[in-house]
Order: C-alpha cells, then sequence, then structure tokens
C-alpha cells in the first residue's frame, strides 16, 4: 500500500478504535473512537485518570487486551518501510503478531514484581526474549544481555544475571523489565506506568534512562502516566484522555501551555507547584467521574464541566482540529479555538 | 519434626492407656482370668505395674532400637506383620499415585490451558463424580460390573492359587488401583486446572507474550511451572497412604496391606498394632509435610530453606 508523506512521518495511526469488555454478560464499551497519532522518533505521554482508558489503548495496540476485551472496530497501524501493517487484523497469538510484539513493540509494565516471573532467574527472563528474535546461542545471548545491564546501570551485571527478581530492589527491577523490553531493539516502546510504584528519586533515574533510551537510538517511546510533572519533563507530544475518549491531542507546548478542553485545563490546575499561593486552595474537578456504563452519546465530561450546554449532552463531539494540529474534542471553542468567557455564576476557570 | 513425632507418640500411648477395655483380658483364657492372682502375675511380667512415665519410655526405646512389640491377637512380632503387608500397600498406593498424578497433570494442564474447551468440561464432570461418589461406592460398582457381572477381572484379594510372577497377579491390581485413582484423579485434576487458571491471568503471563512468545512457550516455561507448586504440596500430602495404606479400598477388595492390618488390629483392640500402626503414619504425614518444603524451595526460588521470606 502506498502511503501519504504524512503517514511516513508516523509510526503508528489509531484511527476510530473501539473496545468493549465483556463483564458479566453485559457488553462495557471502554475506548470510544479513539484516534491517535504517534509520529516516528517522538516521545508520546497519555496522559488521564484511573480509569480512562489509557493502559487498555496500550494493551489493545500489541493485542495483548485480557481474556474478556476485545476490538470491535477501528484501526491500528503500525509503518514500517513504506509498508502499513493492520495490527488489530492479525491473529492474536499468531506468528505475524508475535514478530512485532518485543521485535518491534517493547512493553515495560508497572508492577515489576509481579511482571516478572518469580520462578526464572532475571538474565534468563531478558534473554528469552532475544532467543525468540534473534538466531543467537545462549552464551551470545547472556553476553547481550550483560552488556544491556551494564549499560543500563545494574551493578555486577554477571553476577546478577542469575539472580531472581525478589532479590532485587523496585528500581533494578524497573531496569530488568525495561532490559527486557529493548533487548531487541524495538522502534516502539510502550511503557504503562513505569514509575508508579517507584520512589520519587529512583523515578527520576528510571526516567532519564528512558529519555536517553529514546534520544540515542532515535526510539518512539509512548508513555502511559497519570504524573503531569513527569509529562512536561519528557514528553514531545501528549494526548489527553477522558472516560475511553482523546479530549486533547497536541503537542507538549500546546496541551501544557494553551490547553484548550475544559479537562485538561481543570487537570492542569489541579497539579500543585512549590510557588503557588498557599493560602489558595487547590482547585479540584467537581464532581465524579461517570462509570463507563453511564456515558451517553454527547460529551463526557458535560456534567462536570462549567461550559457545557445541552448541546453538548445530546450531540456526538467531533474532534477539532487547530492550527499545528492540535485537536481537541469540544464544540465550545471558537475557531480560534477559545472557550467562552464564564458560563456558571460565580465560577471563574 | 523430631518433638512433633515425640508429642504424637504421647497422645498414641497415653490415649491407648485410656481406653476401657483391658487388653490382658484378651491375652489370658477365661479359665485363667478367674484366679486373680494369675492376671496379677501377668500385669506384673509385662510391667503394666510400672509407673505410666516408664512404661511409656519403655515402649518408645523399644521402638527406637527396632522392636515394635508384638500382636496381642496372634503373638506375631508387629515388624514381621507389617513385612508381610506393607509391600502389598506400597504396590497398591504407589500405582495409583503414579497413575493419578500422570493422569491428572496431564488432563488439568491441559483443561485449564483450553479453559471451556471439551477436555475441561470432561474433566469437570469427572471431578464431579470423584469428589461426590466415595471411593468405596466405586470400588463395589467396579467390582460388580467387571468381577461379578463381567467376570474378567478378579473379584478381591492380591493373589490367586498358583500365581508366582507380577504379571500373573496383575489382573488382581487393576479394580483396587482403577478404585484409587479416580478418587485422587478428581481432587488433583480440579486443584491443577484451577492452578493453571490462577497463573494464567498473573502479570508476567503478560510480559511473557509481550516478548513475542509462542502460546505453547508461554504455557510450559511460564504458566505450567508456577501453576505446578500448588499441586505438588497437594500430591505431597497423598504420601502417607503409601505406609497407611487406602482403609476403604483394602477393605473392599481384601487387600492383605496395612489398611486392612490396622481395621482388624481395631476390631479385637489389639493395642500394640494399633500404636505401632498408628505412630508410622503419623511420622510417615510429618515426613510428607517435610518434603512439600523442599519441592515447594526448588519450584519457588523465593522458598529457600534457611532463607527469610519477604
Amino acid at each position: 500500500m502506498a502511503l501519504e508523506s504524512k503517514q511516513l512521518n508516523n509510526i503508528l495511526e489509531l484511527k476510530d478504535v473501539n473496545v468493549s469488555f465483556t463483564v458479566e454478560s453485559s457488553s462495557l464499551h471502554i475506548l470510544r473512537d479513539v484516534s491517535l497519532q504517534v509520529p516516528r522518533g517522538s516521545f508520546l505521554c497519555i496522559v488521564g485518570e484511573s480509569g480512562c482508558g489509557k493502559s487498555v489503548t496500550a494493551q489493545a495496540i500489541v493485542q495483548l487486551l485480557p481474556d474478556n476485551g476485545r476490538v470491535d472496530s477501528g484501526l491500528i497501524s503500525y509503518y514500517e518501510n513504506d509498508q502499513a501493517t493492520e495490527l488489530n487484523k492479525l491473529e492474536k497469538f499468531g506468528r505475524e503478531m508475535r514478530s512485532f510484539r518485543g521485535a518491534k513493540i517493547g512493553m515495560i509494565f508497572q508492577d515489576t514484581l509481579s511482571s516478572l516471573n518469580p520462578a526464572h532467574r532475571v538474565g534468563r527472563q531478558v534473554a528469552e526474549s532475544l532467543l525468540q528474535h534473534h538466531n543467537l546461542s545462549k552464551d551470545e545471548a547472556k553476553e547481550r544481555v550483560i552488556e544491556l545491564f551494564r549499560k543500563l546501570g545494574i551493578p555486577d551485571p554477571e553476577r546478577r544475571y542469575n539472580a531472581y527478581p525478589h532479590e532485587f530492589s523496585g528500581g533494578m527491577r524497573q531496569r530488568v523489565m525495561i532490559a527486557i523490553a529493548t533487548i531487541c531493539e524495538p522502534d516502539l516502546v510502550i511503557a504503562d506506568e513505569p514509575t508508579t510504584a517507584l520512589d520519587v528519586t529512583i523515578q527520576a533515574q528510571i526516567m532519564t534512562l528512558l529519555k536517553n533510551l529514546q534520544k540515542s537510538a532515535k526510539r518512539t517511546f509512548i508513555l502511559i502516566t497519570h504524573n503531569m510533572a513527569l509529562v512536561s519533563e519528557v514528553a514531545d507530544h501528549v494526548a489527553v484522555m477522558y472516560l475511553g475518549r482523546v479530549v486533547e491531542y497536541g503537542s507538549v507546548d500546546q496541551v501544557l501551555r494553551t490547553p484548550r478542553h475544559p479537562y485538561t485545563q481543570a487537570l492542569l490546575q489541579s497539579v500543585p507547584s512549590l510557588d503557588a499561593d498557599k493560602s489558595v486552595e487547590l482547585k479540584t474537578v467537581d464532581g465524579q467521574t461517570p462509570s463507563p456504563a453511564e456515558v451517553t452519546k454527547g460529551c463526557e465530561f458535560a456534567e462536570r464541566c462549567l461550559f457545557a450546554t445541552d448541546t453538548c449532552r445530546d450531540q456526538i463531539i467531533p474532534l477539532m482540529t487547530f492550527q499545528g494540529n492540535h485537536q481537541v474534542r469540544c464544540i465550545r471553542l471558537d475557531e480560534k479555538g477559545n472557550l467562552p468567557k464564564q458560563n456558571k455564576a460565580g465560577s471563574n476557570v | 519434626m523430631i518433638p512433633m513425632a515425640l508429642a504424637i507418640s504421647a497422645i498414641i500411648f497415653f490415649a491407648s492407656r485410656l481406653s476401657p477395655i483391658d487388653p490382658l483380658n484378651s491375652l489370658i483364657s477365661p479359665d485363667a482370668a478367674a484366679d486373680a492372682t494369675n492376671l496379677a502375675i501377668l500385669k506384673e511380667r509385662l510391667g503394666f505395674n510400672d509407673p505410666i512415665f516408664v512404661q511409656y519410655f519403655n515402649w518408645l526405646i523399644e521402638i527406637f532400637r527396632g522392636n515394635f512389640g508384638y500382636s496381642i491377637q496372634s503373638g506375631q512380632p508387629i515388624s514381621e506383620i507389617l513385612a508381610l503387608r506393607m509391600p502389598a500397600t506400597l504396590e497398591l498406593v504407589l500405582a495409583a499415585l503414579i497413575i493419578s498424578t500422570t493422569l491428572s497433570l496431564l488432563i488439568g494442564l491441559v483443561a485449564g490451558a483450553n479453559r471451556g474447551g471439551l477436555t475441561d468440561k470432561f474433566s469437570r464432570v469427572l471431578a464431579a463424580i470423584g469428589i461426590s461418589v466415595p471411593d468405596f461406592f466405586i470400588g463395589l460398582a467396579l467390582l460388580n460390573i467387571f468381577a461379578y457381572r463381567v467376570s474378567l477381572l478378579p473379584t478381591g484379594q492380591r493373589i490367586s492359587p498358583g500365581q508366582v510372577t507380577f504379571i500373573d497377579r496383575l489382573p488382581h491390581l487393576i479394580l483396587p488401583v482403577a478404585t484409587l485413582s479416580i478418587a485422587m484423579l478428581a481432587v488433583l485434576i480440579r486443584y491443577t486446572r484451577n492452578s493453571v487458571l490462577d497463573t494464567i491471568n498473573r502479570d508476567f503471563v503478560k510480559t511473557a507474550r509481550s516478548k513475542g512468545l509462542p502460546e505453547w512457550k508461554v504455557m510450559w516455561s511460564h504458566v505450567f511451572r508456577n501453576s505446578l507448586g500448588p499441586v505438588m504440596v497437594l500430591i505431597a500430602f497423598r504420601l502417607p497412604l503409601l505406609v497407611g495404606g487406602a482403609v476403604l479400598v483394602e477393605a473392599v477388595f481384601q487387600w492383605p496391606g496395612i489398611g486392612k492390618t490396622i481395621v482388624e488390629a481395631v476390631t479385637v483392640s489389639d493395642y500394640p498394632v494399633i500404636m505401632v500402626v498408628s505412630l508410622l503414619i503419623a511420622v510417615a504425614i510429618l515426613f510428607a509435610s517435610f518434603l512439600v518444603d523442599i519441592v515447594k524451595s526448588i519450584l519457588d526460588p523465593r522458598v529457600r530453606l534457611g532463607a527469610t521470606i519477604e
């Protein structure tokens, strides 16, 4: 398939992806028309609160959704040398899909203690991926793993190769996870909240490591997080998700400096900062996140939004594109992408 | 383990002394018992007049020296009875253990890996039968069909007259082993299957899949190995059967093993035999739980002997 020049810049594109989960014989619509472009060599952050579908998006890309989840419609396209592959059309555990996992798309998971097999030595768990995709002897694989361990800052890698996961600290385990994800030098790495379970100082080390891995190899990273401070440090592009939809997408400057969507604005205002006036109470987003089962066809955020009108609730909200491919899912914006002054009395957003 | 065994030996000894039945009565003829002096002489000679703690330590010391005492009923040395009955029990239980372990691991692993598949459904039916129907009933049913109605196999005993080699005796083994295996299979299959299902949903299986491993490899080196721990524990706890015998199955098939020995001993209040066999079974159970720890430490590096568990 011939590709347009715009697509060549992207390594991955999601177009109107819908994912649902079967829970107690009823179907829950978890991802709704999720569209994302992941530019090659960039660092994309997907942010949003718990349960917004960030992790599900990651799992859908590599077809590792839990047994009760499935992609209902949409396209997940992976671009490589003028070639597009529709990942969600491939058989879940088929040879072709497996040739993407590990080799072209690496995955880093959050909870390192449960994500590593407690019964296997860590070295073997890393080498396993290498041996699957490359024709190497066990000794050669071991050498490569030890080399990567050294590069990732795991002390005494020859000895640590034979250690078990429980003998490592959380930060070291996360380095092992990173080794698993990157040993085959994949073009795309998806990290699902890789630092959430770690101490703040270790978090910084791991993030620096990830950023260096991305820059040095011109690799593409997708980082899933709810930590806004992290996003501002590492991201090139940001996608904000709310209740299974991407509500805002753009470069890090666009989203963090000039947020358009009311939810993004509220989210950024709820981040505490050191030089803020401590006498002013930190803003929170009023109301509760509705359950995915209660979602209506209009804007999901309407019930909590200060700018919402009746049209917001009744109408399907299209994704609007503003200058510089800044995409926002909100109909209350004018042509320049500004929200109306104030809507509800007494509120000042 | 050793303090535990000593404690159990004490319980067995003192409990047997609490019994209202005086075993001496079966040692002596009613005529002789009419004269109380005869009884008193016998009591003195057998040491029953010593303080009870002295009796206990004498019994224990004799057991450590390999002298298990004599059966009141037959006068045979108990070690001789054990030597005669133990091989029969070992043969029966070992065969059943091997067959049921192999089969249940196979069926359980396949059933767990293909949840809702044909093997899974079959295993569910088999498990329901095996758990709800008592094993002596299965034994009787098998006897009725294969020995009585079809006359394919012998109805019981370990050996028929004129049979010498193991192959000759093999038909005797089939029904009791089948009965015992079905009972063990049911629990083991369920356990294996559930353990596999448990492991499949663990995070590290997702990690294994994210490496692009083929499913059989994910199952084999990540799911199965990690599911075996709890199953091994269950199997190890069946090992005492090797010493204690399967009481009901041995009774149904007239199998001359330890299980049958203890039933016979209880019916005639043969205390020395009851005490020694109970002690043996208890020690076997203790040893099995020790084995469980070893097996666990092999399968799961987090459980290492002497190491602290986080």
